[in-house]
């Protein structure tokens, strides 16, 4: 039985200007504001004229974009990306926007580019958030892909393939990725030049976004269980290999083999080992 | 219909593009000052004033897009990798957008994803080009069928000639035809004057002035459009207000003081096009014969400029290796010396069409009539567009002729990237049996209207007495056939 997606994805909180310095937190598969414990009314009395507080205007973006398939089209590919939405990348945005808003014929508002911006925003959270943002994304597709299937497919592509270079140090444009809608894991075939995967939506969301792709060498399939920062994964070693129980650790944002940690004696060290996508 | 295996393509092909990009150097952004879009803006002024621009007919839109243009111009570029892919990624798009294999929207919004993903990485600039879509609105704008009304076309190849202020100068009436929405003349004006001054158009202006009536009474201005060098320019002169329908005849009158020239619209009888149904099954093949005719129009140097959408449309399965376009596709660039990906260079030599084969054949040709013809109809509307033809002209090498667009049914505008190759192929064929294959000049669009004039290549055959034009789209084709009676040029126009 696997553990919920959010299982492997520690807690992050930042600060945002709002009435004061407030805290947003992602925990547990959601974000909230933390010093609005009246959301609710709070958004309420938004809907009904009032000023809507910055925190929960980020809290209610979130929500209106974790389906927002332009997440996982847009947003980095592994944590080696140079993907970067830095304030300064966000104020020229807005500085654009402004510019076009004046220039744009016509009254009519544009919700493409509007809710765009707001995706724009949410990044500029920072990684971590980005990677919840799109581990949110892939779970809320996770049990309709045919709906999406090609969004998807290039989505799982484009995440798997960097992760498979890395495991296997095989050119990523060899990787022919699809989804898999069975039950299980998934599977994993290699031939002369290519290697055929079939994997779950699933695996962005728990286990690629979490950090935990490529641990130990092997390519990490399923988050079973997660017990504070020790999650218990099946990774596979080698195609066509089955995949085998891992208990790894998160130390210092990098997901490692309890082995490794227990080894910390001289005689072994855990290489190649992704970091974990942000925590507190 | 949109096919989930061609859009999968599509976005695994915008992958691998982007991992290809994230191994190149990143670019350095430079951040876009407001100061700069106004001083785009103003730089625009002296623009739009040089000579060769249809200064008359710009619009407050385009002079957005013009200061727009020149702020995403305006800055460095210090590497084309990642720009190279986003092309490929765009001719991809396109080919496959256009063989109804994957929807429009959805390949535009690949498109743009793309590039705001380079952007976030800095492998690309900050386009301003892509803004312009956001201002636009392209992709989400409602495509625009033409006005409903009547439409008439009236061959009119007739010259005059006359005094502006002492100099020389003579204008040629092509056509005339009347819309719903306009009422335009083709004109070709020449000056036989030195003209000092470079950026002088002062020359030319008397066409702004021309005035017209017609036997009810009514007048008319006139607003000239078009562009040229010092002797001759070659436009349109749009009549304001519309003429109704009914009056028989209009009087132009070039210059206060001279004869008018008189067009009769009375007793025309337009010709009849020939509208017939083409397969959809078909649409790869159509897609191929367009590249094709713009491999014989601009015979590219190397295979990159051309191969991307016949590369999309294998890899997505939507044509195999062995088809017989492919094998077409491959002879004719063979006979155009052009450079064959590696993948189709081994390809077999097929028999071509008769059409293909005429073209090639006769690609020198230099024995054209020298002389301009009455050649004006209107097409049924087709696609999503109207069409009227405005005239032809005829030289030793090539022979043009004037179109009149309405509605946006071809999907070429200068604020979409969807049109790398064109929707719409234009052939001909003269009664003497020799074929002809179009390419476009002068393209000019507005927010409803698309003129251009198509440069026929090789020349008409010199004993031709009419010309078959066939429009093909996506799903049909139309055929109009055009009496060739020419009035002779005094000389050959270059």
């Amino acid at each position: 039985m696997s553990a919920p997606w959010w299982a492997a994805l520690m807690p992050v909180s930042t600060t945002l200007g709002c009435d004061g310095t407030h805290r947003l937190r992602w925990e547990d598969g959601r974000l909230w504001a933390v010093d609005h414990p009246d959301a609710e009314s709070e958004m309420v009395l938004a809907a009904l004229g009032g000023d809507e507080p910055e925190c929960l205007r980020k809290v209610s973006a979130w929500g209106q974009h974790s389906d927002n398939l332009d997440a996982l089209a847009i947003g980095p590919r592994s944590a080696d990306d140079d993907f970067r939405v830095s304030p300064a990348g966000l104020e020229t945005e807005r500085q654009r926007r402004l510019i076009i808003s004046r220039l744009r014929p016509g009254p009519a508002p544009d919700r493409a580019r509007d809710r765009r911006t707001e995706l724009y925003e949410l990044f500029s959270l920072g990684l971590p958030f980005t990677f919840r943002l799109m581990a949110t994304v892939a779970a809320s597709w996770a049990d309709r892909p045919q709906s999406a299937r090609p969004a998807l497919t290039a989505a799982l592509s484009g995440r798997l393939a960097p992760a498979v270079s890395t495991w296997l140090r095989m050119d990523a444009d060899r990787v022919d990725a699809r989804i898999y809608e069975g039950s299980g894991w998934g599977e994993l075939a290699r031939t002369a030049d290519l290697l055929h995967a079939a994997l779950p939506l699933g695996w962005i969301a728990g286990v690629w976004a979490a950090g935990l792709a490529v641990v130990d060498r092997k390519l990490v399939v399923e988050v079973v269980s997660v017990t504070g920062s020790t999650a218990e994964v099946l990774a596979v070693s080698r195609p066509g290999a089955q995949p085998e129980p891992l208990t790894v650790v998160l130390r210092s944002g990098q997901w490692r083999p309890r082995s490794a940690e227990r080894r910390r004696d001289g005689k072994r060290t855990s290489r190649d080992l992704p970091a974990a996508h942000g925590r507190d | 219909m949109a096919s989930e295996q061609a859009e999968t393509y599509l976005r695994l092909m915008a992958e691998t593009e982007l991992r290809r990009a994230l191994a190149l150097p990143k670019v350095r952004v430079q951040q876009v000052a407001v100061t700069r879009v106004a001083s785009a803006t103003f730089s625009f002024g002296s623009t739009v004033s040089a000579r060769r621009v249809r200064s008359t007919r710009l619009s407050a839109r385009r002079l957005r897009w013009y200061a727009l243009r020149m702020l995403a111009t305006g800055r460095r570029r210090q590497h084309e990798g990642a720009y190279d892919g986003l092309h490929r990624l765009t001719a991809a798009a396109d080919a496959l957008a256009a063989v109804d294999a994957v929807d429009q929207d959805v390949a535009r919004k690949i498109i743009a994803d793309q590039q705001l993903a380079l952007e976030l990485r800095e492998r690309v600039f900050a386009d301003q080009i892509d803004h312009m879509g956001m201002i636009f609105g392209h992709g989400a704008r409602a495509a625009t069928g033409p006005p409903a009304g009547p439409f008439s076309a009236v061959g009119i190849a007739k010259r005059t000639a006359f005094e502006v202020q002492g100099d020389p100068a003579e204008v040629t009436l092509l056509a005339l035809v009347i819309g719903p929405d306009r009422a335009v003349l083709t004109i070709t004006a020449k000056r036989h004057t030195e003209m000092d001054d470079d950026y002088d158009d002062d020359g030319f202006l008397f066409l702004d002035l021309v005035k017209a009536a017609d036997n009810r009474g009514g007048s008319y201005s006139c607003d000239f459009s078009g562009g040229g060098d010092d002797e001759e320019w070659t436009g349109q002169l749009e009549l304001h207000p519309v003429p109704r329908p009914g009056i028989q005849w209009l009087d132009l009158t070039f210059v206060p003081g001279t004869a008018p020239i008189r067009i009769s619209l009375d007793g025309v009888t337009p010709p009849e096009p020939i509208v017939e149904a083409l397969p959809r099954s078909e649409l790869a093949d159509r897609y191929l014969n367009r590249v094709g005719e713009q491999l014989f129009e601009c015979q590219p140097a190397d295979e990159t400029s051309w191969s991307d959408g016949v590369t999309a449309l294998l890899g997505a399965g939507l044509i195999t290796l062995d088809s017989p376009a492919i094998s077409r596709l491959t002879t004719i660039a063979k006979r155009l010396g052009a450079c064959l990906p590696s993948g189709l260079a081994d390809r077999p030599d097929c028999l071509l069409s008769d059409r293909w084969l005429s073209v090639l054949d006769s690609a020198e040709a230099m024995d054209g009539p020298a002389g301009i013809a009455a050649a004006a109809a209107v097409l049924p509307e087709f696609e999503g567009s109207r069409w009227a033809i405005a005239g032809l002209r005829s030289n030793q090498d090539s022979a043009e002729l004037d179109v009149l667009g309405w509605g946006a049914g071809d999907g070429r505008s200068y604020d979409s990237p969807l049109e790398m190759t064109p929707r719409l192929s234009w052939w001909a064929r003269d009664n003497a049996g020799r074929w002809h294959v179009a390419s476009m000049s002068d393209e000019s669009w507005g927010d409803m209207h698309k003129d251009f004039t198509l440069r026929f290549t090789p020349a008409l055959h010199p004993a031709a007495t009419s010309i078959d034009v066939v429009l093909i789209g996506q799903r049909g084709q139309v055929t109009v056939t055009l009496p060739l009676d020419w009035t002779p040029l005094d000389r050959t126009r270059s």
